[in-house]
């Protein structure tokens, strides 16, 4: 488990766009890969999103619960694909761009958050190979 | 048809007003921060029928009390969550103090600062139905069994039901419960849920819609008298 402090707590906001609410996020760790069930609101409810992380690149990102009435496309292999093997910048966003999905903008949004706050949240902990 | 014209425009003026305020402002909701501008005013609050709950549920854990008044939830006199489904139970782990909903575990800190937040995604029983805690593990009682987990909450085991003490509500004393109503009361309904029903009638109830629905014809008469007129002219 991770335990947030001021200078986590800080970068993670800047990622979210808010604090990040808790003390702890969990993870799971095998063989060089960590897994993060993460949550973010798309317009009013939480999307719960787990994320794959190998060698510091997305490996699979898989939406586990949808709550919104609207944007439920982003479920779909044909929009998570885009964010494979994608990694970190210096400075905290995505190294390539994801194409947004017409009324479906908070929750590319939201995603895309997600999709960084792993990436980064991976970078503070120690892989074991 | 002049005098239709203008007569229809001066009644539609109130109308185009009230709906071109109520539109600009609604279109720019998240700049101007509406949904999270709570209304305060006690005669908004009661043409809503937004009152106390009569039935609130409480909680004591470490002298200190867990208690939900509608959908939010309050360590103490701190709100820690609103929207939140039905409060279970509370038990204490060493220095955690797990608050049981419905579909989802809280973990505090025993100032009530937020952990962590557990649900089906991590393995937290469906339909849960009580708490215990016994000898730092978690005893949950649920709808298709009794699981155990320790305080790091990674791994769930079924057991057999156990002889314990579930956790049960107590009845919350009036004092506290009135020293939540401000915070309460002025967190349920927002800034643009009221400019909401204004733009669609709704705040005067199905009547206000009918009245919104007469003027959209009103607007479409003038446009067509108008036109009507335009033409009439023109030729």
């Amino acid at each position: 488990m991770l335990w947030t402090d001021k200078e986590l707590n800080k970068d993670v906001e800047e990622i979210l766009g808010h604090k990040p609410g808790v003390l702890r996020i969990r993870y799971w760790q095998r063989d060089g890969k960590t897994v993060w069930i993460l949550e973010e609101p798309s317009k009013e409810q939480p999307i719960t999103t787990g994320i794959v992380i190998n060698n510091d690149r997305i490996e699979q990102v898989k939406v586990l619960i949808y709550r919104e009435s609207r944007g439920m496309e982003v479920r779909y292999p044909f929009f998570t694909d885009q964010y494979k093997d994608a990694g970190l910048q210096n400075d905290r966003q995505l190294d390539r761009t994801i194409d947004g999905i017409s009324g479906a903008t908070l929750s590319v949004r939201a995603l895309t958050k997600l999709v960084r706050l792993a990436l980064y949240l991976h970078h503070q902990i120690d892989v074991t190979p | 048809m002049y005098l239709w014209h203008r007569y229809m425009g001066l009644t539609a003026a109130v109308f185009v007003v009230i709906l071109a305020a109520t539109g600009l402002t609604l279109n720019h909701t998240e700049a101007l921060g509406l949904d999270s501008r709570m209304i305060n005013s006690s005669t908004l609050l009661d043409w809503y029928g937004i009152t106390l709950p009569k039935d609130p549920v409480g909680f004591t854990v470490a002298d200190h009390w867990i208690r939900q008044l509608g959908q939010q939830l309050y360590f103490d006199e701190q709100e820690i969550q609103d929207d939140t489904g039905r409060l279970i139970g509370v038990a204490r782990l060493d220095d955690i103090v797990v608050i049981a909903l419905q579909e989802q575990l809280l973990l505090t800190t025993l100032t009530g600062q937020l952990i962590e937040c557990l649900g089906s995604a991590e393995g937290v029983p469906a339909g849960m139905r009580a708490i215990a805690s016994n000898d730092n593990s978690l005893l949950v009682l649920a709808a298709h069994g009794t699981y155990i987990t320790d305080s790091d909450f990674m791994e769930w085991q079924e057991i057999s039901a156990p002889a314990v003490n579930w956790s049960g509500p107590t009845d919350i004393p009036a004092s506290l419960y009135q020293r939540l109503a401000p915070a309460y009361l002025g967190s349920v309904l927002s800034t643009e849920r009221v400019i909401l029903d204004i733009h669609s009638g709704r705040i005067l109830g199905p009547w206000g819609v009918y009245i919104m629905d007469i003027a959209a014809v009103l607007f479409i008469l003038l446009a067509a008298a108008g036109i009507w007129l335009w033409a009439k002219r023109y030729r």
